[in-house]
């Protein structure tokens, strides 16, 4: 393409399409940009490469078959997206989660938060050639990768809430174990900070570079790290306190220019934020019955031997001697976590197998078309996830299974927001903003 | 989440949004779509016997208010202070086929604080389009409209050659329709007999051009 500006010089310009095979655009982004030499005139992003029918799909399950998807939505942040979508089907039914169980997804919540900054910031960081800091940071990931596997059994697919609470408790020790690793995560992050916050490289790329105002920013719906490093502390634990939020104290760090290097810098600071909430839920929660006496338990197999032998009446005495973090495990703790509803939520393991309405109980839950049902409505509802505000719009008719689930993916906005700031700048530009954007696809193309 | 909920004929959508973005609506959180065409039909694989089970949550009397009341979301009875806001859509047929809604968000880009939200629910019939393209107002409709259109078909008056989003060009129907089949497969695509090999969708390797 080429025109003839007013000087009478002939400006020549011509496509380039980056991605989708482009590592830094994460093997699922096409971006096509029009460029004079290597200034950006005009960018176009495509997307839709990871698109999973996320919607589709939640309208043919019933409603807890939908969180494992969630999980899928964005997979660096998995517990926030299954307390999301709990959250807003509690919601429309008017149910209220235990105490404990919604510290137990406060914890979560803010353990993934951690691991989608550091994954966002070691990224980007690699991204600009600092393989170090990756690797620093993908190892602190790592060690909260081992807790959340020690408390929902996957490090990713995590599918850790049901509707009415969560799956298992806080397997023991839990709280002494984080708080060694977050030192070690703290260190972590102390290491990456001296490596990159003053590194005369990382801000020559950083500064300035992928500038966004207030008031565009707002304009394009962007929430989230992307938001605050404008200067708008707007989030929504502080905006709209779900769970026990307005419990905790906790700071909503904010940039000021809103480039590259103050998202960068919102988000190291988020990481000691989520922390904290960590550290304080511990210091709250109530306690929960972790351990009962040797005499009161008897091995699973056991147990099921006593059934099959006709000691039904002795059952009711007696647990069943599992792993607490075991789904529908445990009839002693299991009231702290999960909501004691029998038209929510599946009953304890002993009572489907110790007596006859457990049995029942637990066949109506999971038999096609009997499954728990969500009086008819409509309902929005939204968390802070690692990139901002993710809403799910929920429509139930009555069924067992979602009549409508629309997903608000926060990391959408800031994609469109691209063909606003990419012009003007350079196409080595691109890779830290792309990185800042932190584009999870899943999330993204659903 | 404080929300106020109201319900404006399609017609008039674009007249109410830009009066409510004049309000200081600045924020467009979130517009999608939901298909009322199998509102009330039973799901596949039903026992009837199942929908004749009382479910204690399914006798509640729900307590409607009419649209435009304030409020919460909708509500359950049992819980005072949670008003309904818009009454349950009646069993099919409905009057319009689809719902769309937008979610404005007055927030104060000072404090940081959510001055308050409006959900504007519009009735769109299917067929010829009737709602008018906000991106004018919010520069990211352009994609949540596209989306629409993708998943929904629902078109915009001034935006006649709106593109897909998420979906190909090629893609045969709008997949959230509720009477778009799960299992349905989709056409291979691919370069079509005949088509020169320069075509785009052509996996083949450019000829080094030779510079005069």
């Amino acid at each position: 393409m080429s025109e003839t500006t007013e000087t009478g010089r002939r400006r020549k310009s011509y496509l380039l399409n980056m991605g989708p095979q482009h590592p830094a655009m994460h093997g699922v982004i096409r971006l096509v940009l029009e460029l004079e030499g290597e200034r950006i005139l005009k960018s176009d992003a495509e997307i839709g490469y990871l698109h999973r029918a996320f919607e589709k799909h939640a309208e043919t399950e019933p409603w807890n078959n939908v969180v494992p998807w969630t999980d899928r939505l964005n997979y660096v942040s998995p517990l926030i997206n299954n307390a999301g979508f709990c959250l807003a089907v509690e919601k429309l039914a008017g149910i209220v989660v235990p105490e404990r169980g919604q510290y137990l997804r406060m914890i979560t919540s803010e353990l993934s938060r951690v691991t989608d900054h550091l994954t966002c910031i070691g990224a980007s960081a690699m991204e600009l050639g600092a393989f170090t800091v990756f690797l620093y940071l993908i190892k602190a990931r790592e060690y909260i990768y081992q807790l959340v596997d020690n408390i929902t059994g996957a490090r990713i697919t995590t599918s850790y809430t049901r509707v009415g609470g969560v799956k298992g408790d806080l397997p023991e020790g839990f709280a002494e174990r984080t708080r060694e690793v977050f030192q070690k995560v703290r260190q972590a992050i102390k290491d990456s900070d001296l490596l990159l916050t003053k590194n005369r490289i990382f801000m020559d790329r950083m500064e300035g570079t992928g500038v966004i105002s207030k008031e565009e920013a707002a304009a394009y719906g962007i929430t989230g790290p992307f938001l605050r490093s404008t200067g708008v502390p707007y989030d929504v634990r502080r905006a709209h306190p779900y769970l026990l939020y307005d419990r905790v104290d906790f700071e909503v760090p904010v940039g000021t220019t809103g480039d590259n290097f103050d998202r960068y810098l919102c988000r190291m600071a988020e990481l000691e934020q989520s922390m904290r909430i960590v550290e304080q839920c511990f210091d709250q929660i109530p306690a929960g019955k972790h351990s009962l006496e040797v005499s009161e338990m008897k091995d699973a197999f056991v147990f099921q031997d006593m059934g099959k032998g006709g000691q039904t009446a002795l059952l009711k005495k007696y647990m069943a001697k599992v792993d607490q973090t075991l789904a529908e495990s445990g009839r002693n703790y299991r009231p702290d976590i999960l909501l004691q509803n029998p038209s929510f939520v599946m009953p304890a393991k002993e009572d489907t197998y110790g007596n006859i309405e457990g049995l029942m109980n637990h066949f109506e839950t999971v038999m096609w078309t009997w499954g728990i049902k969500i009086p008819p409505g409509e309902v929005y509802s939204a968390v802070e996830g690692g990139n901002g505000e993710l809403g799910f719009h929920i429509v139930s008719s009555g069924d067992d299974r979602p009549y409508r689930v629309r997903c608000r993916p926060p990391c959408l906005n800031p994609m469109a927001a691209l063909e606003k700031i990419l012009p003007g700048s350079y196409v080595a530009d691109i890779v830290p903003t792309f990185g800042s954007v932190n584009m999870i696809a899943g999330e993204l193309d659903r | 989440m404080n929300a106020e909920q109201r319900r404006v004929p399609a017609e008039k959508a674009f007249e109410e949004l830009a009066k409510l973005k004049g309000e200081g609506y600045n924020v467009l959180v979130d517009m999608t779509a939901v298909d009322y065409s199998a509102w009330g039909k039973a799901p596949k694989g039903d026992v009837s016997d199942a929908f004749k089970r009382a479910h204690p949550m399914e006798c509640a009397d729900l307590t409607h208010s009419i649209a435009g009341a304030t409020g919460e979301e909708y509500g359950t009875p049992h819980l005072p202070g949670r008003p309904t806001l818009d009454e349950p859509r009646p069993a099919a047929p409905v009057s319009t086929r689809f719902d769309v809604v937008y979610r404005l968000m007055k927030l104060d880009l000072q404090s940081g604080e959510d001055l308050g939200r409006v959900y504007l629910h519009c009735d769109v019939p299917e067929g010829a389009p009737v709602l008018r393209s906000v991106k004018s107002l919010w520069p990211i409709a352009d994609w949540l409209e596209r989306e629409v259109w993708d998943m929904f078909g629902i078109g915009f008056v001034d935006r006649p050659d709106i593109k897909r989003l998420l979906l190909y060009e090629e893609f045969q129907g709008h997949p959230l329709r509720k009477d778009y089949p799960i299992t349905k497969r989709q056409p291979l695509i691919g370069p079509k007999e005949g088509e020169p090999p320069g075509n785009p969708s052509f996996n083949h390797v450019e000829q080094p051009v030779k510079y005069e």
